[in-house]
């Protein structure tokens, strides 16, 4: 049976690196990072590395949303990425055939916390909620389908874009809005510090002296649709993907790399696809020393350790719900400009397998890649994306 | 586009205010206890010995005597651990949890603890059940204004038909100090 070919469209990336997708990759072509040490008590106790968005320029782009005042920061700056993603398209949004999937771990969690004098409650409780949420942004572009909310820790941006594979492949929208997004937070940052994750100096995903996390936050949309945008020299495909579980621990990442080697192969068996075929691989690389090992170990078992791969942390720190959205545009735009990303933060290889991590930015041709993402809960997904043949 | 098959459902566990139900039969009914109390009595009536049950929070606790009803019987038996898919929902996400890490934060009494922290995420209670029955299928965790158990029945068929599932576990898992609410079903194509 064929099953329509799933077309990424359009994106954004608002990030610490810029508003557009454009910014964010010029920026990280020069291996600017958006991960920084930051001294704010409101925050954190102690100064500390995350990536941030300019206060002063969200400022400027997200107070000229009409009615801006009634949304949270967060809403604003998933309106802002999707907005400017859709405008790129002439999309309308409010039409019947268009669907808004929405990808968060804590939303708008900063409601819940200490009020600062600037940050006086005036929004009740219940907007925390991630429904409430997502019919916020619904609202803001008058859609009338009740958005997807998809919050499922770490993966949820990666399995926000399978889930859009399946109804696209159903024949259910023509279009379909996928927009990731999470903050840094006092709620965030000190449970992070519980569990004894987070580096005291810029990340550095599979390295041997990697000691943890940056924290980011930040919005990425990617528009997904069954016809190829007009003019669009090369089109790029989300051919597959699939999650799993290990089955293992609620918390800490399988010894074995098992769990996510199942969701690799059956993203690969879904896109009809397989390791051979890879010209790149972007990895979830949170530098945590048992995520980083684990991935190894899936890799090899997939017998892709010789793939050119990334971490895109060491740009943007682990933006959490966003990363696998985030992540998954800057995978796609390697394809396009057949450039690979410098793995930053790498220096020394730290991990029981002998993987291909890319040191330097380097011009390449490329044809497909993987992306994949792990997460507290044991959960994993992975998605493959293509040059259309 | 037309339903080229329909789901059948395998069983069923519903639990609110004080009454368990499985397969719509009464399997336990104590409307005067607190979910606490509730919760432990309904443990010891499974008479499974899971020492983890006592580490977990209430939404956790919820879940894990939900599927246990439903799945106590061998249910499950006969599928392979990546055939069996998971797709649960609710509304306030882990809430509960969540004012408890806030509690933990207070900049006064700062305490925050990995152990309180990690439930602070809805799918962590996917990962449990995943863990109890050898669970490594597809699984997802939406959040909803509105509980709608149509739409995740219908994205459960949408994993059976696509063959990324063979059997679902599918439902809606609340806990809130006002009120609880959990119903799973067995999902499998006719």
């Amino acid at each position: 049976m064929q099953q329509p070919t799933i077309y990424c469209l359009a994106d954004n990336l608002t990030t610490a690196l810029g508003f557009t997708t454009a910014e964010n990759l010029s920026k990280m072509a020069a291996e600017q990072t958006g991960v920084q040490e930051y001294n704010l008590p409101e925050l954190y106790h102690q100064p500390v590395w995350v990536s941030k968005i300019d206060p002063q320029l969200e400022a400027q782009h997200t107070s000229q949303l009409s009615g801006a005042q009634n949304y949270t920061r967060l809403e604003k700056l998933f309106i802002w990425s999707i907005q400017e993603a859709a405008q790129q398209l002439e999309l309308d949004l409010s039409q019947k055939d268009t669907l808004f999937i929405l990808a968060s771990t804590k939303g708008n969690i900063d409601l819940l916390d200490q009020p600062t004098a600037e940050t006086a409650p005036k929004f009740p409780k219940e907007r925390s909620y991630l429904g409430a949420m997502a019919a916020a942004v619904q609202g803001y572009f008058k859609n009338p389908n009740t958005p997807v909310v998809v919050c499922n820790a770490c993966i949820s941006g990666v399995l926000a874009l399978d889930i859009a594979k399946r109804y696209l492949r159903a024949g259910r929208y023509q279009h379909i809005v996928v927009a990731g997004g999470d903050l840094v937070t006092r709620f965030t940052l000190s449970g992070f510090q519980a569990f004894k994750a987070m580096s005291e100096a810029p990340c550095k995903p599979f390295d041997a002296n990697r000691t943890g996390i940056n924290l980011g936050e930040g919005v990425g949309t990617m528009i997904l649709g069954t016809s190829p945008k007009k003019g669009d020299s090369t089109p790029i495909v989300l051919k597959g993907g699939a999650s799993s579980n290990d089955a293992n621990h609620i918390s800490g990442p399988s010894r074995t790399g098992e769990g996510l080697y199942l969701a690799i192969q059956k993203a690969f068996k879904d896109a009809q696809s397989s390791p051979e075929e890879m010209d790149y691989l972007s990895m979830h690389g949170t530098a945590t020393p048992y995520n980083d090992e684990m991935e190894a170990k899936a890799l090899a078992s997939a017998n892709l350790q010789e793939v050119p791969l990334n971490s895109l942390k060491g740009y943007l720190g682990h933006t959490l719900g966003a990363a696998g959205l985030i992540e998954s545009i800057v995978a796609t735009w390697s394809l396009r400009q057949n450039q690979l990303y410098a793995s930053l933060g790498f220096e020394q290889l730290g991990v029981s397998v002998p993987l291909t991590i890319i040191q330097q930015t380097q011009a390449q041709p490329l044809q497909s890649c993987l992306k994949t993402a792990s997460g507290f809960g044991g959960c994993n997904a992975a998605v493959v994306f293509s040059k259309q043949a | 586009m037309p339903a080229t098959s329909t789901i059948q459902s395998l069983g069923s566990c519903q639990i609110s205010q004080g009454q368990i139900l499985h397969n719509q039969a009464v399997w336990l009914e104590e409307k005067a206890l607190p979910f606490g109390k509730f919760i432990k009595q309904a443990y010891r009536q499974l008479e499974w010995k899971y020492p983890k049950f006592h580490k977990m929070d209430r939404l956790c606790k919820l879940a894990t005597v939900t599927a246990r009803v439903l799945l106590q019987n061998e249910a499950l038996e006969g599928y392979a651990p990546e055939e069996i898919g998971v797709v649960i929902a609710n509304k306030t996400a882990t809430y509960h949890t969540d004012s408890k890490h806030i509690a933990s934060i207070d900049p006064s009494n700062y305490y925050p603890s990995p152990a309180v922290f990690v439930y602070t995420l809805p799918n962590i209670l996917v990962g449990e059940l995943c863990i109890q029955y050898n669970i490594k299928g597809e699984a997802a965790f939406f959040i909803q204004e509105e509980a709608n158990l149509a739409f995740l029945e219908d994205y459960s068929q949408l994993l059976l038909e696509s063959g990324a599932a063979k059997v679902c576990l599918t439902g809606w898992v609340e806990y809130t100090e006002a009120h609880y609410h959990s119903e799973l079903q067995l999902l499998k194509l006719s």
